[in-house]
């Protein structure tokens, strides 16, 4: 073993080109590894979109339906109900949407597609408890304009799923993607593209 | 490096894995294509419109085959769904379960690996082997799959077919020899003649195989016999495909990889070459 | 900034001690052949085993076992390679290690002061051959639960206690989901736990004492004025560069394997255990897989079951002995004489015949041949006892010979 006559240059080249190609074969190694991880094809079925034939749903009325393991509601708005979203405009943290809690085609007043129709993922945006509905004014405390409530922490939210100022959450409820197939009179939940 | 090369030949099979049981006939090699999307397409209608009332395939996904076999999800659910099941479902069958075991005996089996555990050769022979036999209960019986249980379901496509007389004469010469190779009482003397009689039987059947004697057609089908055949083929290749989705894929990503480390053996190399210097 | 860092380090772990001691400052014999990349080979092969193994087992579930297996190889992103790598690295790591066993074997590997190396490589054996089986079980094919069931019930071939043993492993009347719960603890916790343990043990004994080399010659027996053997060379970045070549080699090989041939002509993947296990329906033919063949001959080469159960256990518990049985002091084949050379070729022969014998059909002549290479591989260690009486051996050179 002699270390005379060395090139270490060409050692040193070696070396790193060996290390980097080595490298790029780990990283190329874990690919799978970290992909495995993603939803599954069974979890994707079972996420795909789910549809819900609105007519069932009388004015007024709420219901929650599953779509990848969250309640959905879905809630048909009298007038009454519109007009108290405009009522609360004041009271609540991000009127306008700012916020990108929703698609861009629900980033209106009402927060929905067509205005009487509202669907929203029911999940708090504090810590993630499902907020109940209190829709007639009133029906929580006094001057209440109608809307959500969580009971894990009294966060509240009016009835377009606006955060109210000053409660723990700080962010609306958020509106899935979703469309309206007005031949069909369903809604599908969990695709793209709006009316 | 005469080393190494030993080192390789060691790793390779010491011979193919011996085939279970006697040889069926016909045994006609199936040439399926999983790189012809046609092909498979159209075994995967004939699986959805012929198989899947009794035969599910439980593991097999509609999308998982749209995406693989380049079929839209609209031509998916127009084609292949026919029940009211859903894009991202396994391919259930249709039958009810109880039912089936009601009707034929046995709640028939799931498909999805069907070609792995017998073979590709074999459901290709199985399918064009049907034959008229009055005495089985749905009236056909299978020289692949001996008193086979189940109703010859493309008879329609295919026709009916009987044996050959050619083939009762060789299968009777073979039951002859086996009746004298089993009898306790037959001389040594009978015994080999015998043996020797039922290696010609064989070979025979194996001729009349190989020239596709061993059936006459009896009753016409709505596909003449090389329409069937190549039906059969692509049925097969389906089958062939659910069995073992990822094959095209494995073996398209085992040559990147391969090459990738044939580069990377080539730095390597010359990099233990480089250290190696110093060794006297 | 590092060389600080490395003082903090050094201060409160033996870093740079440990590093030194096994790696840089490891001197290792400079003639190591072809033979001894089996070592590190071995070691790359376990390391897939459980990073493999344990993404498996985020996916599969022992109440589901064929289900999960089969969402695994079609629902999960990647999940058909990572089960591939999984069971042909079950295949492949036998491959190393038989070799890496018979490495030590050609060149006395095991001889004084080695026999702590061996003991612990054949524990290391032994507790691979039972995560290989316990593993075998878990897809819940045919083959897995026949095979299985067979080997449970050698269990019950012992004396006595057989039966009460056998329901005692099942942990059920038959064979079922109670017996296959608790394989997959032990599979997929207790031995590879005891696994990662002894190949520690195995590595720390070899330190100790060196490694020996194709030449047989204990090279810390010759020295220079710095106390470094003449003919040992630092493991790294020697052994390291030399071994990253063999790696690579040993991977074009392996993964060829994985994406090519998976099944590998069904002696990695056997055909029926594409069916789900069924109780009631036994397999045409039953064979264990290839690398437990030959053990699996020894056992079917005598009549009597249980009679099969102790030639089998003996043909394990004779390889522990090895390092006291074969009492030539010279250690490499290169040195010893011809009486030897034909002994072991006679046994790698018939090693490889009770392997072959364990996939083919039972014939009159595969069963006389069974027993004849059954008796010929006891033969061969009661012969090492004696051969140094008829032994004529080679000089042993003072130095290794070539590089």
């Amino acid at each position: 073993m002699s270390n005379q006559g060395v090139n270490k240059g060409r050692r040193n080249l070696l070396i790193g080109a060996t290390s980097v190609v080595g490298a790029v074969g780990v990283i190329g190694a874990a690919v799978p590894f970290v992909r495995s991880w993603a939803p599954s094809a069974k979890a994707q079925s079972a996420g795909a979109p789910v549809a819900y034939d609105y007519t069932k749903l009388e004015v007024g009325q709420q219901i929650t339906v599953e779509w990848r393991g969250k309640p959905v509601w879905v809630m048909r708005r009298d007038d009454k109900m519109l007009q108290s979203i405009t009522k609360s405009e004041g009271l609540v943290a991000d009127p306008a949407s700012e916020k990108p809690q929703q698609p861009e085609y629900c980033k209106n007043e009402y927060r929905s597609i067509e205005p009487d129709i509202f669907v929203a993922v029911g999940i708090c945006t504090h810590l993630g408890c499902s907020p109940q509905l209190f829709a007639d004014a009133g029906s929580l405390e006094g001057g209440w304009l109608g809307g959500y409530y969580c009971p894990c922490h009294g966060s509240k939210f009016d009835l377009a799923g606006r955060v109210y100022s000053g409660v723990p959450a700080n962010a609306n409820l958020e509106v899935p993607p979703y469309t309206i197939d007005t031949a069909a009179k369903m809604i599908v939940i969990g695709e793209e593209g709006g009316a | 490096m005469k080393k190494l090369i030993t080192a390789i030949l060691f790793l390779l099979p010491v011979s193919a894995f011996a085939a279970g049981g006697g040889t069926t006939y016909p045994n006609d090699p199936a040439n399926i294509d999983l790189s012809d999307k046609t092909s498979l397409q159209n075994g995967a209608k004939l699986y959805v419109n012929y198989c899947l009332g009794c035969h599910s395939m439980e593991y097999v996904r509609y999308s998982r085959i749209a995406q693989d076999l380049e079929l839209t999800e609209e031509q998916t659910v127009n084609n292949l769904i026919l029940g009211d099941q859903k894009f991202g479902d396994t391919m259930d069958k249709s039958m009810n379960g109880d039912l089936a075991k009601k009707w034929f005996g046995v709640d028939p089996l799931d498909l999805s690996l069907a070609a792995r555990v017998r073979g590709e050769d074999w459901v290709y022979n199985y399918l064009r082997s049907f034959y008229v036999d009055p005495s089985r209960p749905f009236g056909v019986n299978n020289t692949v799959f001996p008193e086979v249980g189940m109703p010859h379901i493309l008879a329609d496509l295919q026709g009916l077919q009987a044996k050959s007389d050619e083939l009762l004469s060789v299968e009777e010469q073979i039951a002859e020899a086996k009746a004298v190779l089993n009898d306790s009482e037959a001389s040594e003397e009978a015994k080999a003649e015998a043996e020797e009689k039922q290696h010609e039987a064989e070979a025979a059947m194996a001729k009349l195989a190989a020239e596709g004697k061993m059936f006459v057609q009896i009753k016409e089908g709505q596909m003449t016999p090389e329409e069937y055949d190549e039906n059969i083929r692509d049925l097969t290749a389906f089958m062939a495909y659910t069995a073992n989705p990822v094959k095209l894929e494995s073996k398209r990503m085992g040559v990147w990889v391969l090459l990738f480390l044939f580069v990377l053996l080539i730095f390597a190399y010359f990099l233990k070459k480089e250290f190696w210097k110093d060794i006297h | 900034m590092f060389k600080n860092f490395m003082t903090w380090l050094d201060a409160r772990f033996p870093a740079t001690k440990v590093w030194n001691e096994h790696l840089a400052e490891y001197y290792a014999p400079k003639n190591f052949n072809f033979w001894y990349f089996f070592g590190s080979l071995a070691m790359l092969v376990l390391v897939n085993q459980l990073l493999t193994g344990i993404w498996l087992t985020m996916f599969y579930s022992p109440s589901e076992p064929f289900a999960s297996v089969e969402y695994i190889m079609r629902d999960v992103e990647y999940g058909w390679l990572i089960r591939y790598l999984h069971s042909t690295g079950a295949s492949a790591f036998f491959v190393v290690v038989y070799l890496h066993m018979f490495r030590g074997i050609m060149y006395g590997s095991y001889k004084k002061p080695r026999e702590l190396i061996w003991i612990f490589g054949m524990i290391i054996f032994v507790l691979l051959m039972a995560e290989a089986f316990m593993g075998y079980l878990l897809p819940w094919g045919q083959m897995s639960f026949w095979g299985a069931q067979v080997i449970v019930n050698l269990f019950g071939t012992i004396p006595v206690v057989g039966p009460d043993l056998v329901e005692w492993i099942r942990g059920d009347f038959t064979l079922s989901l109670a017996t296959l719960n608790r394989f997959f603890a032990l599979h997929v916790v207790a031995v590879p736990l005891a696994l990662v343990a002894m190949v520690f043990l195995h590595i720390v004994a070899l330190h100790k004492v060196g490694s020996n080399n194709p030449d047989g010659v204990e090279i810390k027996e010759k020295k220079d004025e710095n106390g470094i053997p003449l003919d040992g060379i630092p493991f790294h970045p020697y052994y390291t560069v030399k071994d990253i070549v063999g790696v690579v080699v040993f991977m074009m090989i392996f993964l060829g394997v994985v994406f090519f041939a998976p099944d590998f002509g069904g002696y990695f993947l056997e055909r029926p255990n594409f069916e789900p296990a069924n109780p009631l329906k036994t397999p045409p033919h039953i064979a264990p897989v290839w690398y437990f063949t030959p053990f699996y001959t020894m056992l079917r080469a005598v009549p009597d079951p249980f009679g099969g159960f102790i030639v089998m256990a003996l043909a394990i518990v004779i390889l522990f002995l090895l390092p006291w049985l074969d009492r030539q002091k010279v250690k490499s084949i290169r040195y010893r004489g011809a009486s030897y050379k034909i002994l072991l070729a006679l046994f790698v022969i018939s090693f490889i015949i009770l392997g072959v014998l364990g996939v083919v059909p039972v014939t009159d002549f595969t069963k006389w041949l069974g027993r004849i290479c059954t008796v010929y591989y006891f033969f061969f260690f009661i012969a090492l006892w004696f051969l140094p009486k008829f032994e004529k051996t080679k000089p042993v050179p003072e130095r290794v010979t070539d590089k």
